[in-house]
């Protein structure tokens, strides 16, 4: 009980704070420290699907910290109702978008393909996730065999295999790794990394950096709709790139 | 509570109130949530939520028991009543993480002892009212 209050009290101040202080980084910290077991029994939620706890639990956190920064505690809702589709969210999504490390019977396993693929574009075009009526139209497949495939892919087991791990990790050695590490989970932390760098610049500079990088404005372009000279663009560019630098050191140095 | 009870929208399941029986719940959870039209993700949720109650029920049941789950179908909406057989004064635990989990992933949720018959019902509606 205490900490729920705890939880809205952090949340209101952080809120109530200015983008730019300092003291939004330690009541971030402090949320998250005090929701981490929300996270780990989300994640432990789906762990019997043979993808690493610890690498749930990162995507897991991902999605409390997307809560903490939209959550709006003036809605009166609770902090953990309002995070936990969030996390759980974010946690679907990785299981959507990583490939399925399937080993499940075979028709469901063949049908697992097409339905991933009519599962991504319907949602695409419904905006919501497709229903299982939705899936059988589209793929002209049962509904049945679609529950059973869905069912198959959650309990996929990706059969270890000793080629899997090295020696050093009580593996056989004799073939050689196959793992990779998924260089995207790093992208995905340091976008979340630099929201809040992001979110420190100043109004205008946010602007110019968002036509120069996302829209991919050229700085006499940028020029032009901001009312300044190419040289100031050029200037200011320089400039908030250096802040996000420094601002993406800092908030790594404090992970290590 | 409903207006017109329809016995060919309803379906119950019993089966022993044992945690090894849940993964069997589950699956026909997921089976009837999609028959009412459900998106993939709210059967998803709902799976869950069916864990969660079976986690805040199964520690109330004394000797060996069964727990019934009964289903209302509706298009669009679906309402689960898992039941166990406890002490008339017992109360799900309302503090801990399955709790909250439960909460955030059902539409509707509420819980009751009737008589010692501890209940937990999950409504869960592919259009979600007021919010």
């Amino acid at each position: 009980m205490t900490e729920r209050s705890e939880a809205i009290r952090l949340l209101t101040e952080l809120h109530g704070l200015p983008e730019s202080s300092p003291q939004r980084q330690v009541l971030r910290d402090k949320l998250v420290e005090m929701h981490m077991p929300l996270v780990e029994y989300l994640a432990r939620r789906f762990s019997g699907r043979n993808e690493p706890l610890p690498d749930l639990v990162q995507v897991g956190a991902i999605g409390l910290l997307k809560s903490i920064d939209r959550f709006d505690p003036d809605r009166g809702l609770e902090f953990s109702t309002y995070a936990t589709p969030t996390i759980l969210g974010e946690i679907k999504r990785y299981f959507r978008d990583s490939g399925w490390l399937v080993h499940v019977p075979r028709r469901a396993q063949e049908l697992q393909a097409t339905l991933a693929t009519s599962r991504a574009e319907l949602s695409q075009e419904l905006q919501r996730a497709p229903t299982v009526a939705e899936l059988a139209e589209r793929t002209g497949l049962r509904e049945e065999d679609i529950i059973e495939a869905l069912d198959a892919a959650r309990g996929y087991s990706g059969v270890p295999l000793d080629a899997l791990t090295d020696e050093n990790h009580g593996g056989n050695a004799a073939q050689a790794m196959l793992a990779q590490l998924d260089e995207r989970f790093e992208q995905v932390e340091r976008r979340e990394m630099l929201r809040p760098a992001m979110e420190a610049l100043p109004e205008r500079e946010r602007h110019i950096l968002l036509l120069r990088f996302v829209a991919g404005k050229s700085q006499t372009e940028i020029a032009t709709i901001v009312g300044v000279s190419q040289m100031q663009v050029s200037r200011l560019v320089t400039r908030s790139l250096a802040k996000l630098r420094s601002a993406l050191t800092e908030s790594a140095d404090d992970q290590s | 509570m409903t207006e017109h009870r329809n016995q060919a929208n309803e379906v119950q399941l019993r089966m022993p109130a044992d945690g090894a029986f849940v993964s069997a719940l589950r699956t026909l959870t997921a089976g009837l949530a999609a028959r009412c039209d459900l998106t993939i993700d709210q059967i998803e949720d709902l799976r869950i939520a069916v864990d969660e109650a079976c986690s805040l029920l199964l520690p109330h049941v004394g000797a060996p028991a069964h727990l019934t789950a009964d289903f209302t179908l509706e298009p669009g909406a679906i309402r689960v009543v898992a039941s166990v057989p406890a002490d008339p004064s017992a109360k799900p635990d309302q503090e801990g993480l399955a709790w909250t989990v439960l909460s955030a992933l059902a539409d509707d949720l509420s819980v009751s002892n009737d008589d010692g018959v501890l209940s937990v019902a999950i409504g869960k509606q592919r259009l979600v009212r007021g919010r």
